[in-house]
């Protein structure tokens, strides 16, 4: 199983202002995408943390997860205690941090086959496909379907709500297979190309397989930016091939 | 005319207040009969204040998306802000974050859960203080500095969002007819739209609160019908996030409130993903 991944900051905001996180724990098969909030007070450090407690969790149940996340809930508020912050940060952090949270879990059998599950709150998106063609898309299916108001997984947010607002699939795919985790912006656009009958995947292939480094990536982003109706907002990207 | 432009650092708008501070502000609420109406008002732009810094705040920073300019008429039509931002006509919502007044702490209800209410402190900046002087009430001479300050802006920055203007008052403008300054006023443009202009009325009548109103015929009285004629229609954009947001509002809605707050106004504008219950 190979992965890259990707994470750029909206045009005209400065890379450390990227809200968007993403990590993978390779021998564990966990891989994460989280898109902070932008409204919400330290929503980077919130979807860092989200993802980053994602990965290092061994739970292979999704209910244990949701059991743990009081707790990384409490931790993650412990940073902040007895720290001295201005009034509009001190408010902001009483309402608490949002993000959305898409979750992957991989078991691979090399050269056979493998299973997954993954795990969502809000809009970023997972999509199966094999060959170019789309096989799965969750947990938004249609690209006019995404709005200014995801589900949000919040620091605050209590056990009961986060279990009503996950969503869950789970897929099996064989060698060579791609699962594309990504935020929600690339997500839409994505939908609305292979709405469109074209092949966005395909396209993100030969983005990928061009260079080892990120720049053609983010050269095709900006272009999509500039030419083919990509929002402008943070976006992330995992690329994972069986 | 779209009203879909990006605010941000690199392409901030602008809000401007005006706050009417004429000598008839010292009459109570109608619907709060303890209450002055110059201090309704006071608190009113000091809540809208402090809702636009938190939607510019991340982390321990005010990224600054807005200018804001506070104009006063009554006796004197002029700044309003005062401490370190006194005389400003213009200034971005990171200094308006970190220079208010004063911060004090006040008691808020709040629902505990289980149907019934607690007291909660909670921060309350205080930018504006009440103040009610004088027989004058200079909307005109308002609206023309206004229209100043604002045509300033939207020549320094043609790609904007359009202003947003936000005039409380109790209605009765005596130095002229403020209608065709008003219009003036919402003839300024920017590539993205002509500036808007929203009333709140706040009336000594106590009067049920109307929001966002599509129709003249309905208003109580001759100051809030032509309050209405000078207000802005709500773009399509404001009215489709005001009813994602389960505000009632029809097609031809103007941004008028009577005896009403406009702080949801601030909140229809569509500004990236919004934070959500806990």
């Amino acid at each position: 199983m190979q992965f890259r991944s990707f994470c750029l900051a909206r045009r005209g905001s400065r890379p450390e202002e990227c809200d968007d996180a993403c990590a993978a724990n390779h021998p564990l098969g966990r891989f994460a995408v989280a898109d902070g909030a932008a409204g919400s007070v330290f929503a980077r450090s919130w979807a860092q943390w989200l993802v980053q407690q994602y990965v290092a969790s061994s739970d292979t149940e999704i209910d244990a997860w949701i059991g743990r996340l009081p707790k990384v809930q409490e931790e993650w508020a412990a940073q902040f205690r007895g720290r001295e912050l201005p009034w509009y940060a001190e408010v902001k952090l009483q309402q608490g941090a949002f993000a959305t949270l898409l979750g992957l879990n991989v078991k691979d059998f090399p050269g056979l086959a493998c299973q997954w599950h993954a795990w969502a709150i809000g809009d970023s998106c997972l999509f199966h496909t094999r060959g170019g063609k789309l096989l799965k898309s969750f947990p938004v299916e249609q690209s006019g379907r995404f709005n200014n108001s995801p589900a949000l997984l919040g620091s605050k947010t209590a056990s009961e709500e986060i279990q009503r607002r996950s969503v869950t699939i789970h897929g099996s795919g064989v060698p060579n297979d791609r699962l594309w985790l990504m935020t929600d912006s690339l997500a839409q656009w994505c939908l609305a190309e292979h709405e469109s009958a074209r092949c966005p995947w395909t396209e993100m292939e030969e983005c990928l397989s061009a260079s080892a480094s990120e720049e053609p990536f983010s050269s095709w982003i900006e272009g999509l930016r500039d030419r083919r109706g990509l929002r402008n907002d943070d976006v992330t990207l995992m690329a994972i091939r069986f | 005319m779209r009203y879909s432009a990006e605010i941000s650092r690199s392409n901030p708008t602008c809000f401007m207040f005006l706050v009417d501070q004429s000598g008839s502000m010292k009459k109570p609420f109608g619907r709060e009969p303890g209450t002055r109406k110059a201090q309704g008002v006071a608190d009113a732009i000091n809540r809208l204040l402090y809702d636009l810094v938190l939607r510019c705040t991340t982390g321990e920073n005010i990224l600054p998306r807005y200018f804001i300019g506070v104009l006063g008429y009554g006796k004197e039509v002029g700044p309003a802000l005062g401490g370190e931002l006194a005389g400003q006509g213009l200034v971005l919502v990171s200094d308006v974050g970190t220079k208010p007044l004063r911060i004090e702490k006040r008691t808020k209800k709040v629902s505990d859960g289980a149907g019934g209410v607690v007291e909660t402190s909670v921060i309350f900046p205080v930018w504006l203080d009440p103040l009610a002087e004088g027989p004058r009430t200079p909307m005109c001479q308002a609206l023309a500095e206004a229209r100043r300050t604002i045509g300033d802006f939207v020549r320094a920055c043609p790609g904007a969002f359009p202003p947003i203007v936000i005039n409380i008052t109790d209605g009765e403008a005596n130095d002229g007819d403020p209608e065709p300054e008003a219009m003036a006023l919402r003839e300024l443009a920017t590539d993205d739209g002509h500036v808007l202009l929203f009333n709140a009325h706040v009336s000594s009548a106590n009067e049920r609160p109307i929001e966002f109103p599509a129709m003249e015929a309905a208003l109580p009285d001759k100051y809030a019908q032509r309050l209405f004629r000078m207000s802005s229609p709500l773009p399509p954009r404001m009215i489709a996030e005001a009813r994602s947001m389960e505000h009632e509002v029809v097609d031809g809605a103007r941004g008028f409130v009577f005896n009403a707050d406009l702080v949801s106004v601030v909140q229809f504008l569509d500004i990236g993903t919004r934070t959500g219950p806990n």
